[in-house]
């Protein structure tokens, strides 16, 4: 987490090792930590072997980690224990390569746009079980991982359908490759809820942020991608546009971790941090302010919300939630789950699938328990791995509000 | 920063003992209540039973009967402010845990002995279930497992006779080390056994290695850690056993008092109030009273407008107090003014401590926090827990108590 003493110090994360006090709290949070016996947990990986990390790295485990910052969040005096495992993988595979599979399963806006023309066969490709079994053995792609399926029409394109206002304030959307390629009718709900309060949305030229990349250890390739999409959102931060976003995964990466797993101390990307807003925070912010009065909507469904890891990385709580609960006829329930156990692309790799279906057991249960009608959830690739665990249909939790909203508009 | 509409009428400060009771409180009173942390509080540090006056000129046999003469001895302790707030704050922890599961026995009127895997014995006041033992005559069998060494039953075994003598009682003890099952090849820490202990296969593998060292035992002494909610692995050994079974604390992350952090906090989120687990909180002064707080989220502060504020934040080990060079103490959440330490530290750890002890924020009545002329230094703030000036938590055994019935006013002071 961020701290005001940010400012003031060198290297925040590595010199945040230092503070552990081996309370083990970390470990009481980590969800990986009990689903398998091939990761020694975060208070080993991130504090204590930080003060052996000078010269090569020796250690290979710390890739089980899954990045969900639970440990992080968890501890009491600071210590940036998820960051500091981000980085050990990074130069485990700068010196040893990044393997094919992980630039792979990083490319998520090449392979958006490289799928999109031939979307019909590409898909019937994945969906195909041979095609799977043989990308399990070659590339070590868990052959029963979720995938999303690619989409003819990107964003842009069902965007132009959309009648924005011709006044009132502007925003810039961050969308994310996932909306932007695989799943537009996210985006789509996003424009015409803040269309609805009054708020224009701009999109401005944006490619990947580069978050695939940092979980999978390769730092070059992530810093590019960051330093690319932070000079293209930055003249709309400079024109005082607040950045809008409904990946909560993507827009954490803008938020924190450019600064505290690249390293990147450059004011520019603290101007994008502080500009960025998840889009239900953005729109509680607003009614906080007094500046929006959010609409009625009316949705007569039992819903279980499942705030990702990503976003409790936040540090806002659970806005989409605050703002669920408000819809007439929804009953909602909060999963108090940590992590789903995809946590990004973690569990799609071959060997640490089965970790991923044992960390999301947690959610599976409370399913069983409460029986909800379907499930939201504001990061794209828990929504896929949830969908698949529990065969319910799974949505952003903008969709619910615009598909709430629309239900008590005049016809 | 422009005025907001309040989203809380009450934002909680610590997720400790302290601050989940106060949360509690609020929220049971129908305070939106927002309870913020950085990082879990201190519970899955502790032994999970409630200590709330252990020692006072030697050992406390009822705290109840013992409060009178010590607050008078002690106008500066919490306990002379809270009153009758302890007992209620006691009842109400019982209760929260009963709704949840949690099987918490005890009342003001006597502390029981709980072991620790140290065999050591410690006066504690509300304590679960499964460290409630009557103690005259107990024969126990402790019993360590392979894979697990925070119990090491040989050393525990010794010293219980020897801790029980210190009290007049007489217990014998024996050691048994079970080889069979070893969970893990790696080391488990207590929450790594606890999950072993929720599977029934591995508690009756538990069950057929020890009966054949359970002869004239009365007891069996297992580690705290016998599943991740007491519910139901504990009868079930008993069944199997057919003998009581008792939990020993030890080393963190302790099991009982995640146990005991679990159920107060569903207690609260059931009484509608809302818990977030991570950002640091700044309080914002402005002429004397709260104007807001800021959560140090990712990226950019989240300001949030409101009502009332109850800190929570501990003490020197909790981080809502801070020991500078000079030996002066400061408050870290809100810049209020604390009491430092008096006289000299001393040479030893122990002296350094009781020294240390009795630092923190010195409040009224009412929880509002003094300046050091004994005026409220900031409205529309209440304080309570390690933060407070004028207890000796360890020298005492009243942590928990001087939390929750601290909490307990402020609280209540919070939703006036
Ligand atoms: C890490 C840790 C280890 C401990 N170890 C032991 C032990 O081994 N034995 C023992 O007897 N006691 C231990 N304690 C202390 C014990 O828990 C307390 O003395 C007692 O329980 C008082 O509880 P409390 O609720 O007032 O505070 P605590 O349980 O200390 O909780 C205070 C919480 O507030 C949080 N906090 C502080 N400042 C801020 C801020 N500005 N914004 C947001 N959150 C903030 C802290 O991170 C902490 O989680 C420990 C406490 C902690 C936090
Ligand atoms: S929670 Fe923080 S202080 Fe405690 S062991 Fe983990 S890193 Fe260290
Ligand atoms: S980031 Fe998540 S998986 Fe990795 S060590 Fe922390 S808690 Fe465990």
């Amino acid at each position: 987490m961020s701290g005001w003493s940010s400012f003031l110090l060198l290297d925040e994360v590595a010199e945040s090792a230092d503070r552990c006090i081996k309370c083990n709290m970390c470990n009481t949070a980590c969800p990986v930590m009990p689903a398998t016996d091939l990761f020694p947990g975060p208070k080993y990986c991130g504090p204590q072997l930080q003060r052996f990390r000078a010269g090569d790295p020796v250690e290979e485990w710390v890739d089980y980690c899954s990045g969900c910052g639970a440990c992080t969040r968890a501890c009491p005096t600071g210590v940036m224990v998820a960051e500091l495992n981000a980085r050990a993988r990074a130069r485990i595979y700068e010196r040893r390569g990044v393997p094919l599979r992980n630039r792979l399963i990083s490319s998520s806006e090449l392979l958006g746009r490289l799928g999109a023309p031939v979307a019909p066969v590409a898909n019937r490709m994945l969906a195909s079980p041979a095609a799977r079994a043989l990308a399990e053995r070659v590339l070590g792609i868990a052959r029963e991982a979720p995938l999303p399926r690619f989409n003819r029409r990107g964003l842009r394109a069902a965007l132009a359908q959309v009648q924005q206002p011709e006044t009132g304030e502007r925003v810039a959307y961050f969308h994310g490759c996932a909306t932007g390629y695989y799943e537009p009718w996210v985006g789509v709900a996003a424009v015409r809820v803040l269309n609805r309060h009054g708020i224009r949305v701009e999109v401005p030229e944006q490619s990947c942020c580069g978050l695939p990349f940092l979980s999978n250890g390769d730092f070059r390739t992530g810093r590019r991608y960051a330093q690319r999409l932070v000079r293209q959102l930055l003249p709309a931060v400079r024109a005082g546009l607040p950045i809008v976003a409904t990946s909560t995964s993507c827009s954490f990466a803008l938020k924190s971790e450019y600064e505290h797993v690249l390293g990147m101390r450059e004011p520019e990307v603290k101007e994008v941090a502080a500009a960025t807003r998840d889009v239900f925070e953005f729109l509680r912010e607003r009614s906080w302010l007094g500046e929006l009065e959010l609409r009625p909507g009316v949705l007569h469904r039992r819903v279980l919300y499942h705030g990702p890891c990503q976003l409790r990385s936040h540090g806002i709580g659970e806005p989409a939630l605050e703002v669920l609960e408000g819809l007439a006829g929804a009953e909602v329930e909060s999963s108090w789950v940590e992590c789903c156990g995809i946590a990004g692309t973690y569990g799609l790799k071959a060997e640490k699938y089965g970790i991923a279906r044992r960390v999301g057991e947690a959610l599976v249960a409370r399913v069983e328990e409460l029986r909800p009608d379907l499930v939201a959830c504001d990061s794209e690739t828990c929504r896929w791995h949830i969908a698949a665990m529990t065969g319910l249909p799974v949505r952003h939790p903008i969709e619910l509000l615009d598909q709430a909203q629309t239900a008590l508009e005049a016809p | 920063m422009p005025p907001q509409r309040s989203p809380y009428d009450v934002v909680v400060v610590g997720l400790g003992l302290a601050g989940l009771v106060a949360g509690l409180v609020a929220a049971r009173r129908g305070a939106r209540t927002l309870v913020v942390g950085r990082g879990q509080g201190g519970l899955r540090q502790r032994h999970g039973a409630l200590d709330v006056l252990g020692y006072h000129r030697g050992l406390v046999a009822s705290p109840e009967r013992e409060l009178a003469g010590f607050v008078s001895e002690r106008p500066e302790h919490p306990y002379a402010l809270t009153g009758a707030a302890l007992g209620e704050a006691l009842e109400l922890v019982r209760e929260a845990g009963a709704d949840q599961g949690l099987d918490l026995v005890g009342d003001l009127g006597r502390n029981h002995l709980v072991a620790t895997a140290a065999g050591t014995l410690r006066p504690s006041c509300l304590v679960p279930r499964t460290m409630e033992v009557s103690w005259p005559g107990a024969r126990v069998l402790v019993a360590g497992l392979a894979g697990y060494r925070d119990l090491w039953p040989e050393l525990c075994a010794t010293q219980l006779p020897v801790s029980a003598a210190g009290f007049d009682l007489h217990v014998e003890a024996r050691a048994v080390s079970l080889e069979e099952p070893s969970p893990s090849p790696r080391h488990l820490d207590g929450l790594a056994l606890a999950r072993c202990f929720d599977r029934a296969d591995f508690r009756e593998r538990v069950a057929v290695g020890l009966r054949p060292h359970l002869d004239d035992a009365l007891l069996v002494a297992l580690p705290a850690a016998l599943g991740v909610d007491d519910s139901g692995a504990v009868p079930d050994l008993e069944a199997r056993l057919e003998r009581k079974v008792i939990e020993l604390p030890s080393l963190p992350p302790s099991v009982p008092g995640l146990r005991l952090e679990q159920a107060l906090m569903g207690a609260l989120r059931r009484a509608g109030g809302r818990t977030l687990v991570g950002p640091a909180a700044r309080v914002v002064v402005e002429r004397g009273g709260v104007r807001r707080i800021e959560l140090a989220s990712s990226g950019h502060p989240t300001p949030l407008s409101v009502g009332r504020v109850v800190l929570a934040t501990g003490g020197l080990r909790g981080g809502g107090l801070w020991l500078e060079r000079d030996g002066r103490v400061r408050e870290t959440t809100a810049g209020l003014p604390a009491v430092p330490p008096q006289g000299e530290p001393g040479h030893s750890f122990l002296e350094l401590a009781r020294w240390l002890a009795p630092v923190g924020v010195r409040v009224d009545q009412r929880m509002r926090p003094l300046d050091e002329h004994g005026r409220v230094a900031v409205e529309g703030l209440h304080c309570c827990g390690g933060l407070l000036a004028g207890a000796d938590r360890a020298g005492e055994k009243s942590a928990d108590g001087v939390a929750c019935a601290t909490a307990l006013v402020a609280g209540r002071e919070a939703t006036a």
